[in-house]
Parts: structure tokens; C-alpha cells; sequence
């Protein structure tokens, strides 16, 4: 069994017109048994910035602490606020530094440009290589459902609403064919007004 | 130290990243001794496993004017030797201010392929011209043993052509008829050698400096052979009917 | 210890080491290996990239899938890397050494341009690259081409991650680049023109993007003269495209979908303060 499918968990991000939208499920598992049914993977990094971390969830914990630590340098040295490409970056070469003896965990970045509203999402593989398309990506056991369901449910254009019908319709889906992943989803809805935390009825084993 | 090493070994290029076998030299390398200089001679084919990665490789890299080393083995580290030797060959003429000799050459060349015998996979053959011994010719196998020799053959082509070697090798011979045997001798071990092949390239290392020359297969002055058939045999009405 | 020298501890321990890398999950990832995890994939270009150089100049293309096992991680991803202005490489191997090793190829040659104030040559890019994979004796997994046109005319290297370079006129790397080098062993010839050249650069890409599953969606070429480069891309050929658009839209109604908790998350206002 793969290291990245022993917690289990899987992290969805859909990118919208000024609006992004990012899900979690909530289950924590051990293999096959269910341990906690709370654990959010998706951390709010600054206002219009999240990430998600899946995978290996002790390595998750480590590598959130290690980019909390870089981000509150970086706004100290550079006194401004993070852009989403920048932390992507960032985590990107934290991982990569790692390269020949990786955290098993594949962080994903969604949020808006503080200044332009800009919606950007990426993610990555374990060792830090970025995909950053224009319309929607997935990290976690649930990746593989998720990408083919998202290539019809994503059109573009998609104002925050819509946007977040279309992520939240995509992670239940994914949830009906995932056994790593489940009991209970949140939907982050990110705008240049605010965001909108949405825990949505999901199937519950 | 390496976790991903599992993907390495997978050969399949759309699981895990894509690897590649590693890419060497199975070589052919002919070399010989004459009054005043050395011949030698050399193949160009570079594979990756069954895959010829290039066919027009120059396996004869110069050194200095008057010093050449012909390599086999891992390209990659031969490559590297090549690259390192040279750049303390010349820094050793610079701080000297004198001509380094192939005899002291060849130990610089012994001291890398000694010192990082376990992490190397390389063979050379080192080639050159000095005013003191004249032209001389030094193997260095794997592992970094150096010999003089007045006539050697390596690589995995050198099995199929020793033999032919110690036949049409005699004292004091000329330039021309060491040439013609070199040239001979490639080109018989490329025919049998599968890890050979491509054009035949023929270095003379003299007091003149380095000339090297390159022998196409479709050219007029490319040794050719003609192999013994197979007796036509089985089936035998089927042989028969078709001739 | 007093709380600035363990600050300055974690300092050190996080920021200064000088970019190299980090061998602390090692022995854990060993350990756990060990117990019988499998590690995980990684995204790889299991790509296609092609160079053929003509009278003149150079045309270097890419396909741009990126895959992780059987999943297209990346539909456009860019296999074209920029090292300087008239020096490009072509990466095929394991994406996150291609994008961090191009990175570090394009951030030195500008420093030594800067430095000297001439161009850099490709030859120079390919000795950095090359130098660099030898030293990690193939583990870092970048397979490369590098082309350009630099002062002394224009050149081609193929590097391989165990550190062995080839000047080449035509060149094809990646698991596509078996049906690509048939087409280019094929076609090309010597004192083509620009046109030539970017043709067959382009029908070898689609041998290997037909051919190979790990190769596919669109390519990017980069054309390479003396006096200018133009890049175009991407172009999706007619055989990568969707059969036909999908009509059929899944539009959920805004309210669709239950909701058990809600949240807001207001942003701090802070007014004049330098922020940005």
C-alpha cells in the first residue's frame, strides 16, 4: 500500500471569474479504519490565500509548520502581503529541497492576487513540480475520480455561486467511488469580498 | 539514500519518471605503436542498452596537440575523466611552463580511474608524442592498471580481433602498415561486434601533432568482408524449390 | 540560550543552507519502505521533445503532457524552457528536477552575462548541466536538449541525467523520442531551410505524440535564428483535439447542493498601512 493512501483524504480546487473555490473532505483513517472525522485539509495561509495538503498526514502537519514559518518570514523581510504564485513557489522549493527524501504529501494552492483579484490554483507532486492550469485541480486519493467528473462540471466564467455548486457537486461525486475519503466535505469559497466556509451534507461512511 | 529508487529500475517510460539504461561506449579500440608516433583507431557507436544513441561518436578525445585518449566504458565517466585530466594537464603546463610528458599524462589519467575505481566504469587507451620517448602507447583497464603496450585492442570489440592482431603485428613496422592493420582490425570487430559499429575513425599521433581521419561504410577505402554462408539446409524441398 | 541565539538557531536551520538539499526523511523514507509502503509517483514528463538544426539556426519543440502513473497530471505544461535569450532547453524525466534544474541553468548564464556582458554561449549552459548531473550521478532525472545560437553559430547538445553530452544535428529525447528519431533519421537533411526544419520538427512531435501514451494534448515550438527567436505554441494538432464540443452543460442550480454550516471569513480592513 502506497504511503500517500494511508490517511486517506482528497483536495479539490476549481478556479472561478475573480472567485476560487477549494474542498476538503473530512475523514482521517488509518488504512482501512476510520480514526477522526474533523480533519480539515485545507489551511488558511493569509486572507485570499489557502492551501491543501493530502496525503501522509503526519507529513502534512510538518510541512504546514514549515510553510507558516517561511510565509511569516517573508511578509516580515519583505513587508507585503503573499501572492498565491509566490507561495506556491515557495513550497515548491521547500519540497524540492526535499527531493531525495520527500514528505509524502502533495500540497495544493488556491487563492486571489491581494491587489488584482486574480484567481490562481496549482498543484504538486511530492517533490514539488507545479501544474498550475487555468481551470481546476486535485490532490489525494480521490484525484482520479475528481479530474474526469471536473472536466464536465467546470465551464468558464463561473461567478462564486455557480462556482461553488460546480466544487461541491465534484467532491460528492468523487466521495459516492472513494473509500479513503469521506464523512462530511467543506467547501472554501474565496472572493475579493470575503470567504465563505461551507460544511455540505455528504454521504457519512 | 534513495527512496525513488524503484521507479529507476522500472523500464516503463509512462510509469514513474522515465529512465534510460546507461549509455556506454561498448567500444571498439585498436592501437598500435610505430617508430616516431602511434596509430589508433576507433568505432562510433553510442548505446543505451539495444538502442544507438548516436552513430558518429567521436571516441577519440584530444588532450593536448600531441596526446589523445580513446574511451570505452560508461560515456558518462569517461567523459568526465576526459574533461577533468585535461583541465589538469593544462594547469600543469601553465604553473611548469613545460610540455607535460604522456608518460605523466597517463599517471594523472591512472590516479582517477585508481582513486574512484568502485564509483567508475571506465577503460582507456592513452595515445601521445613526446620529444624524450617518442610516440607510446598506454593501456589503462578498469580499476587503474597501467601498461605500455606496442599494440592493444579494447572494448567489447577487442575479443573478436586479438587473435587477427597478434598474426599481423611485427616489429618495426612503418605508419602506413600499422594504419592499414588498425583500420582492418576495426572493421573486422565492428562486422561481429553488435556494440560496434558506425564509421571507422584512425588517429596518428606523431611529432607533427594529431591528424585524424574518418572511413564511412559506403566509402571506397572501408575494409569489407565477405562472411562464410550457413550451408542452405532444412527444409530441404523448400531450399531447393526456392533456388 | 537566550531567545535571539535560538532564534538565530532556527533561522539557520531552516533558511541557510544555501539551497542544497535536505537528506533528513531519508532513513525514515527508507524505514517505511522497508515496512512495505510503496513510495509515490511522480509527475513525469514522459514526453516528446524533438531539435533539428538547419541552415543557419534551430527549431526545438515540445509536446506538453505531464503524467503521474496513468493520469494526465498536466494537460499544458511547459516543456520549453527559456535559459537565455537565444538559448533554449527541452527537458524530458522527472518534472520537478527539469523545472528546478532549467531554473538554476537560466539564473547562472544571466549572472555571467551580467558579469562579462557578452552572451552566453549554449555550450557553456550545456557544461553547467552537464557538470551538475554528474555530480548527482543520474539521480537527478533531467534528460535535456539544449540548442541555441550564440556567436560561434548555432549548436545542439543532448545531456543525458547521468552526465553524458552529444553534439548532434538532430536530436529526439523522452519515451516518444523512438518514433520521433525514426521520422528525423528519415527525413532530415543537411542545409535545410526554416521551413524544412520546422516541419519535420513538427511531424517528428506527432510521431511521438500518436505513438506514445505519455506524449500528447498540444506542442510548443521554439524557432532559434541568429537575429531573433520566435516561440509559437501551443498548437494542438487535429488528431489531440476533443471529438467534438461537449453541449450538453452540468449547471446546478445556486442552492442545490445542502448545506449544514456556513461561515463567513471577513478580511481585516487595515487602512494605510504600506501592505503591499
Amino acid at each position: 500500500m502506497s504511503i500517500m493512501s494511508y490517511n486517506g483524504g482528497t483536495v479539490l480546487a476549481m478556479a472561478g471569474n475573480e472567485c476560487v473555490c477549494i474542498a476538503t473532505d473530512l475523514r482521517f483513517g488509518e488504512q482501512m479504519t476510520t480514526v477522526a472525522v474533523d480533519q480539515k485539509k485545507v489551511h488558511k495561509i493569509s486572507d485570499k490565500v489557502y492551501v491543501g495538503l493530502a496525503g501522509f498526514a503526519s507529513d502534512a502537519k510538518t510541512v504546514l509548520e514549515k510553510i507558516n514559518f517561511r510565509k511569516g518570514l517573508y511578509e516580515l523581510r519583505e513587508n507585503r502581503k503573499l501572492k498565491p504564485e509566490v507561495l506556491a513557489t515557495m513550497i515548491s522549493n521547500l519540497c524540492y529541497q526535499h527531493r531525495f527524501g520527500s514528505f509524502f504529501t502533495e500540497p495544493l494552492v488556491a487563492g486571489l492576487d491581494p491587489i488584482t483579484s486574480k484567481p490562481y490554483i496549482c498543484a504538486m507532486d511530492t517533490i514539488g513540480c507545479i501544474a498550475a492550469p487555468r481551470d481546476f485541480v486535485a490532490v489525494g486519493t480521490g484525484q482520479e475520480y475528481l479530474l474526469g467528473v471536473c472536466e464536465t462540471f467546470w465551464r468558464e466564467n463561473m461567478n462564486a455561486d455557480d462556482l461553488f455548486e460546480a466544487t461541491a457537486q465534484s467532491i460528492l461525486s468523487a466521495l459516492e467511488r472513494d473509500a479513503a475519503s469521506g464523512w462530511g466535505a467543506v467547501v472554501y469559497t474565496i472572493t475579493k469580498d470575503n470567504v465563505n466556509v461551507r460544511t455540505i451534507k455528504a454521504r457519512m461512511d | 539514500m534513495d527512496t525513488m529508487h524503484e521507479s529507476l529500475v522500472k523500464a516503463v517510460p509512462a510509469l514513474g519518471h522515465y529512465p534510460q539504461e546507461p549509455i556506454s561506449t561498448g567500444t571498439t579500440l585498436i592501437a598500435m605503436e610505430f617508430d616516431g608516433g602511434v596509430v589508433v583507431g576507433t568505432d562510433s557507436r553510442t548505446s543505451a542498452g539495444s538502442f544507438i544513441s548516436s552513430r558518429v561518436t567521436n571516441k577519440i578525445t584530444p588532450v593536448t596537440d600531441h596526446l589523445v585518449v580513446c574511451r570505452s566504458g560508461n560515456a558518462a565517466d569517461t567523459q568526465t575523466i576526459a574533461d577533468v585530466v585535461k583541465y589538469q594537464i593544462e594547469a600543469y603546463t601553465m604553473l611548469e611552463a613545460e610540455k607535460v610528458s604522456i608518460y605523466r599524462a597517463t599517471q594523472i589519467f591512472r590516479q582517477f580511474l585508481y582513486n574512484y575505481r568502485d564509483q567508475l566504469s571506465a577503460s582507456v587507451l592513452v595515445a601521445g608524442w613526446d620529444e624524450n620517448e617518442g610516440g607510446q602507447l598506454y593501456a589503462l583497464p578498469i580499476g587503474g592498471f597501467v601498461t605500455r603496450q606496442r599494440s592493444t585492442a579494447s572494448g567489447s570489440g577487442s575479443t573478436f580481433v586479438t587473435g587477427y592482431l597478434d598474426k599481423n603485428w611485427k616489429p618495426n613496422m612503418t605508419k602506413e602498415e600499422c594504419v592499414k592493420v588498425v583500420k582492418e582490425a576495426v572493421g573486422l570487430a565492428t562486422f561481429r561486434d553488435g556494440s560496434s559499429g558506425g564509421v571507422i575513425r584512425i588517429g596518428v599521433i606523431d611529432k607533427n601533432g594529431t591528424d585524424i581521419k574518418l572511413y564511412r561504410p559506403d566509402g571506397n577505402d572501408f575494409p569489407k568482408f565477405v562472411a562464410p554462408t550457413p550451408h542452405p539446409s532444412w527444409p530441404a524441398h523448400v531450399e531447393a524449390k526456392n533456388q | 540560550m537566550t531567545a535571539t541565539e535560538s532564534q538565530q538557531g532556527v533561522l539557520k536551520m531552516e533558511l541557510d543552507k544555501g539551497g542544497a538539499f535536505s537528506f533528513d526523511n531519508c532513513f525514515r523514507n527508507m524505514a517505511m519502505c522497508r515496512m512495505g509502503a510503496a513510495p509515490p509517483r511522480l509527475t513525469s514528463t514522459g514526453t516528446t521533445i524533438v531539435a533539428a538544426s538547419y541552415n543557419g539556426g534551430l527549431v526545438m519543440g515540445a509536446d506538453s503532457r505531464a503524467t503521474a502513473g496513468n493520469i494526465i497530471a498536466d494537460k499544458h505544461c511547459e516543456k520549453v524552457h527559456k535559459l537565455t535569450e537565444s538559448i533554449y532547453a527541452c527537458g524530458a524525466g522527472t518534472a520537478a528536477d527539469l523545472d528546478q534544474v532549467t531554473k538554476m541553468l537560466s539564473s547562472n548564464l544571466r549572472l555571467m552575462e551580467l558579469n562579462t556582458g557578452k552572451k552566453a554561449r549554449v555550450i557553456t549552459a550545456m557544461r553547467q548541466a552537464k557538470q551538475h548531473l554528474f555530480d548527482y550521478q543520474g539521480y537527478i532525472g533531467a534528460y535535456l536538449l539544449i540548442g541555441g545560437v550564440d556567436p560561434t553559430g548555432p549548436h545542439l547538445y543532448e545531456c543525458t541525467a547521468n552526465g553524458t553530452t552529444m553534439h548532434k544535428e538532430f536530436a529526439a529525447q523522452g519515451s516518444g523520442s523512438y518514433a520521433a528519431i525514426s521520422v528525423l533519421e528519415r527525413d532530415f537533411k543537411v542545409g535545410m531551410d526554416e521551413a524544412q526544419a520546422k516541419a519535420l520538427v513538427q511531424r517528428a512531435l506527432h510521431a511521438g505524440m500518436s505513438g506514445d501514451n505519455a506524449s500528447g494534448n498540444s506542442l510548443n515550438l521554439v524557432i532559434i535564428r541568429p537575429e531573433k527567436t520566435i516561440f509559437e505554441g501551443p498548437i494542438v494538432p487535429d488528431f489531440c483535439k476533443k471529438p467534438e464540443p461537449i453541449d450538453l452543460e452540468y449547471k446546478f442550480k445556486p442552492g442545490s447542493t445542502a448545506v449544514l454550516k456556513r461561515k463567513e471569513i471577513k478580511y481585516e480592513i487595515v487602512e494605510s498601512m504600506d501592505i503591499h
